[in-house]
């Protein structure tokens, strides 16, 4: 055969296989979501089809098929059914520029567990899923459902406040690495012999805050919040248009996940066990399921953020810190420094950040004290103003 | 396989220094309107602040052998780029000192409207200096963004429109839609003017339309690129057909806002059109097409400027389509260069020109804003026995009006007459478009004298006398000193307009 | 070759729909939707012609952040009633407008096809400038976009940083206007 259609053939197996691996990883996600929420909160969680409630997906799916899809006769008809196939899309895609694992030894670089290289990989799943809000408004706004319609604002606003900072440290990365391109990154670690999680703590973090932001998952899964907004976009959504809207929030988490992996912890490597045939995937996997504990673990620990708060969070805290970021490893990368000036840096930033956002969470002096009784700092007491007399009512 | 680096110089910098100044002025101003209460230090800062960019650029220039280019040829500072930044920096002198009061009156962010206007002047003066495409456009864009937004800035309304906050906001709205329809005619023509010539330098453009262009420099392809600059260009510089927008937003603007518009994007226009036509090469393009568009352009501009401008009830919309009309005078100054590009006079006097009416126009507009800030009416009826109400602000008042209408010996009419006299001089058709000029200037003293008399002979509505305040009397006492002392020292001005046309056509 | 003229057109085609459907249709969240589309083919231009970092950029700022405000501001204004009821006041403008729509893609098209010698070749003869050097043509990647960006073009790049802090400036001082009026 000839080098291209072997190219092809190739690229087509790798995408059959990794689609496939994407939905699989998607059901059983949702699985583990609930084992580990369960044991979060003392339950046992699903444990009753199959060994460890391992068949309770195929149940789950089955169930989803089976139910009823409803469209609302107020819903604009077309763009109600394309919005759930937007963010799948949109999810799918995104991921193709992840690198799974280096190359199968002497086979060719076309056999690599990676889709494709190309040389703007990052910029690619920034413009992708920066795609991905079109879903969820669309989704929102076709449902003609005052709750969707909120929902999908919300997250218009939220997503294109977190792309920003996500943008801007990520760059702290990619100047660095000296390249776009995800697997030229993998290998400018293996090359400097870090991991830039070392020289960007600062900026691993505000990633990983803004990219929770930009999947939309808890603390920050305001589009959907249940007890303002229903379901939020959701409302509308049934059967499997609802489970795709699922689908896509899990693999963009993923994809998230694979980011995190790929930029800040090498990647496919792993103290040099990657050299070793065909466990480069497996260091990969490993490294991305640690990450998508850690969201699950947050999902059950954080609270839902105010609506303001989290706007605040964005423009206030996170950019500014990430043009910050970005200041000092342009410093680095300019002037020539060690890498570790950097990684120092954003340590000590870290840590007066969090010490700032502590003492913010618990002010020393808890004055919420009303009548004897002793509030949580969270509870703000309405102040009540003394009714407008008819005079003042008139001109306001 | 990276090209290699040439690093900047300090000449970079040091030919910069007055643009640098003038943004770190403007930023200067907007963080004062955030720290200082008092206004008056705000409008002082800005009015003052302009001494250092103008020192600059005079140690610049008194500098022997200065350097002339900078930013890889992107950035000039020849006599042309100077006569034009020292313009514009008389441009915001003026106007600041013009809009104090109405600005305290009628608008509530003082601070802001006072930096955008020194951006704008900043994106003016780089207008000037670019010779290249993309640094024009985005000098352009921004002088205009903060146009947009002086349109809009009216909060209160004037006391006798009630409208008029509202007219405002559709002005500026109104501005904002042509000013980016203009933007992209403007960069399809630029868009054209690479893909011919691969290269945005406006010299390296001009060596490859003498030389490497296949099609010649009479093809169509250059011709519809000529055109798209041109008529970019033309909304900024409000030429017929692209004058729609002129009366609705002069009127609607807050006047301050108007008076800017009349005189900063009108001379940033032409400062970069005529930088473009002339780096460029395009003037020995489209030969008999591109001078005859440019000459009914000149034509109809001045003809509808001045016969609509005679039937108009308010002075602003009177002064819009004056402004039109002032912009087909200057335009036939151009069909002269565009006739002969070699014409050097063509383009000093049409520099020397811009200058005069620059300096005029902020005189005109100084009083109507007296007036406005007085009365709270932009009315022509109202301006009826002004003489009798303040005699000084009518004097200062119709000999800026006399001067646009170019009533001799005023340095209107010198100007006027110098643009036409040299397209008399260059023959063919020229003559009889200077003759339609000379039919034009008599139809617009109908207008200028129709407010004079007003002003003079009709019986006011009212008897109170009005006060004027300092800053604006200040400002017309300059435009009107400007006035008499360019009349006086015509010579020397028109050999600073002489030079700058030399730095152009080398 | 012919592959890039068939992709080349179909994006056209797409590309010259979505713009049709932009104005055409009355509701303005399917005008939105449309510039969307629109401005995703013009990714795809890019693309075709090997300019991936630009391609990439295209979709993560316009389709991206700008048209999700246009979206997010276009479903706040009009979801209950978002069929605009608009009226022509002069009723044969849209006939004539569409008129000399035709008048002038027909001349743009008969001059630009039948009369253009476009050759890139032209710009080598400009000049040894090193200006043309960096800008040079047929490097769409990103390092010869930084080049660019930030050696040849460092000026005009720099000067819009004067821009945006003026737009910045002109979007508070109109955005404050409410609050300012119902204080009033």
């Amino acid at each position: 055969m000839s080098q291209i259609a072997l190219e092809l053939l190739a690229a087509l197996v790798k995408s059959v296989i990794i689609i496939a691996g994407l939905l699989g990883a998607f059901a059983y996600l949702t699985l583990i979501e609930r084992r580990v929420l369960a044991r979060f909160q003392r339950r046992v969680g699903p444990n009753r089809l199959g060994p460890f409630g391992l068949l309770q997906p195929i149940a789950d799916a089955l169930k989803m098929v089976f139910k009823e899809q409803i469209i609302p006769t107020q819903a604009k008809t077309v763009v109600f059914l394309l919005a759930p196939t937007i963010s799948i899309f949109v999810a799918i895609t995104a991921f193709g520029v992840v690198p799974l694992g280096d190359k199968f030894g002497s086979l060719p670089s076309y056999w690599q567990p990676a889709l494709t290289d190309i040389n703007i990989g990052v910029l690619y799943i920034l413009a992708m899923s920066s795609l991905a809000v079109y879903g969820i408004v669309l989704g929102g706004w076709s449902s003609g459902n005052k709750y969707s319609l909120l929902g999908a604002l919300r997250s218009a606003a939220q997503m294109v406040s977190y792309e920003v900072s996500i943008a801007i440290s990520l760059s702290g990365v990619i100047m660095l690495a000296g390249t776009l391109s995800m697997i030229g990154i993998v290998h400018q670690q293996s090359s400097q012999h870090i991991w830039f999680i070392l020289a960007q703590p600062l900026g691993f973090v505000l990633y990983g805050i803004a990219a929770l932001a930009e999947v939309n998952r808890a603390p920050f899964d305001l589009p959907e919040a249940e007890q303002e907004l229903t379901a939020g976009y959701l409302t509308e959504y049934s059967g499997l248009r609802w489970s795709l809207y699922q689908m896509s929030e899990y693999i963009n988490m993923i994809t998230t996940s694979s980011v995190l992996t790929t930029l800040y912890f090498g990647g496919w490597t792993f103290f040099g066990l990657e050299n070793i045939p065909g466990l480069s995937i497996l260091i990969f996997i490993v490294k991305v399921a640690f990450f998508l504990f850690i969201f699950m673990w947050l999902r059950a620990t954080l609270p839902r953020i105010r609506y303001d708060m989290l706007m605040k969070l964005g423009w206030q805290v996170l950019m500014p810190l990430s043009v910050l970021n970005l200041l000092v490893t342009a410093y680095i990368v300019a002037f020539q420094q060690p890498w570790w000036i950097a990684g120092v840096f954003g340590l000590i930033t870290l840590l007066i950040a969090g010490y700032a956002a502590a003492s913010k969470i618990h002010p020393k002096k808890a004055n919420v004290v009303t009548e004897g009784v002793a509030l949580p700092t969270s509870v703000r007491l309405v102040k009540v103003e003394s009714t407008p007399s008819p005079e003042t009512a008139a001109i306001s | 396989m990276s090209p290699t680096l040439i690093p900047l110089s300090s000449n970079d910098m040091w030919i910069l220094s007055p643009e640098i100044a003038m943004t770190a002025l403007a930023l200067l101003v907007l963080a004062l309107d955030f720290l200082v209460k008092r206004r008056e230090i705000i409008a002082f800062v800005s009015v003052f602040g302009l001494v250092v960019p103008a020192g600059l650029l005079a140690w610049i220039v008194s500098t022997p052998n200065h350097p002339v280019y900078g930013f890889y040829g992107m950035y000039t500072i020849d006599n042309y780029a100077i006569f034009f930044d020292f313009l514009f920096l008389l441009i915001g002198a003026g106007v600041v000192l013009a809009s104090y009061d109405f600005v305290q009156r009628y608008m509530r962010s003082s601070g802001e409207f006072y930096a955008l206007l020194l951006f704008s002047l900043l994106g003016a003066m780089l207008m000037a200096s670019s010779r290249e495409l993309i640094t024009i456009y985005i000098a352009l864009e921004l002088t205009s963004f903060p146009l947009y937004v002086m349109a809009g800035m009216l909060r209160k309304d004037i006391p006798n429109d009630a409208a008029s906050s509202v007219r405002s906001t559709e002005a500026s709205l109104k501005y904002v839609l042509l000013g980016a329809m203009s933007s992209a005619v403007l960069l399809y023509g630029m868009a054209l003017l690479y893909g011919i010539t691969g290269s945005t330098d406006l010299s390296e453009i001009a060596v490859a339309l003498q030389h490497g262009f296949s099609g010649g420099p009479n093809s169509m392809v250059l011709l519809v690129a000529d055109t798209f600059i041109f008529a970019g260009f033309g909304f900024k510089i409000s030429a017929v057909p692209f004058h729609m927008w002129a009366p609705d937003i002069y009127q609607g603007a807050p006047t301050p806002g108007t008076l800017f518009f009349s005189v900063a994007s009108k001379a940033a226009g032409f400062a970069a059109l005529i930088r473009v036509f002339a780096d460029g090469g395009l003037l020995n393009t489209g030969s008999f097409y591109l001078w005859g568009f440019i000459a009914i352009a000149a034509v109809a501009t001045m003809t509808l400027g001045n016969i609509v401008a005679i039937a108009q009830s308010d002075i602003k919309r009177m002064m819009a389509y004056s402004s039109i009309a002032q912009a087909g005078y200057i335009l036939v100054g151009f069909t002269a260069v565009a006739y002969q590009p070699s014409n050097q006079t063509g383009i000093s006097g049409m520099l020397v020109f811009l200058a005069v009416y620059v300096i005029t126009n902020i005189g005109a507009f100084a009083g109507i804003i007296a007036f406005a800030n007085a009365t709270g009416s932009e009315q022509l009826r109202d301006f009826d026995g002004l003489f009798r109400r303040s005699p000084t602000l009518a004097f200062g008042m119709i000999l800026c009006l006399m001067s646009l209408a170019g009533i001799p010996p005023l340095a209107g009419a010198l100007s006027k007459i110098y643009i036409f006299v040299t397209a008399w001089q260059e023959g063919g058709l020229l003559p009889w478009i200077v003759i339609i000029a000379l039919i034009n200037s008599v139809i617009s003293i109908a207008y200028y004298i129709g407010v004079a008399y007003r002003i003079f002979v009709k019986n006011p509505l009212r008897e109170d006398r009005l006060r004027v305040s300092a800053a604006i009397s200040v400002a017309l006492a300059v435009s009107v000193v400007g006035i008499i002392a360019a009349t006086i020292f015509f010579q020397p001005l028109l050999n600073f307009g002489v030079s700058g046309a030399q730095a152009l056509l080398k | 070759m012919s592959a890039n003229i068939l992709a080349f057109s179909a994006v056209a085609a797409l590309a010259i729909a979505s713009g049709i459907g932009v104005i055409a249709f009355r509701n303005a969240i399917y005008s939105a939707l449309s510039l969307i589309v629109n401005l995703l083919s013009l990714a795809l231009f890019y693309l075709i012609l090997n300019g991936m970092f630009i391609a990439a950029a295209q979709v993560l700022i316009y389709a991206g952040a700008i048209m999700v405000l246009f979206l997010f501001v276009v479903t706040m204004l009009s979801s209950d009633k978002a069929e605009l009821q608009t009226s022509d006041r002069i009723s044969w403008q849209r006939l004539v407008g569409v008129i000399a729509g035709i008048i002038f893609a027909a001349a743009a098209s008969f001059l630009l096809l039948v009369h253009a010698q476009i050759a890139p070749d032209a710009a080598a003869q400009g000049s040894n400038n090193l200006f043309t050097q960096i800008s040079a043509p047929g490097s769409g990647n990103t390092e010869a976009f930084g080049m660019a960006l930030f050696h040849g073009f460092l000026f005009p790049f720099e000067v819009t940083s004067a821009i945006i802090v003026a737009a910045i400036l002109g979007a508070v001082v109109l955005g404050r206007r409410s609050r300012a009026k119902s204080e009033d």
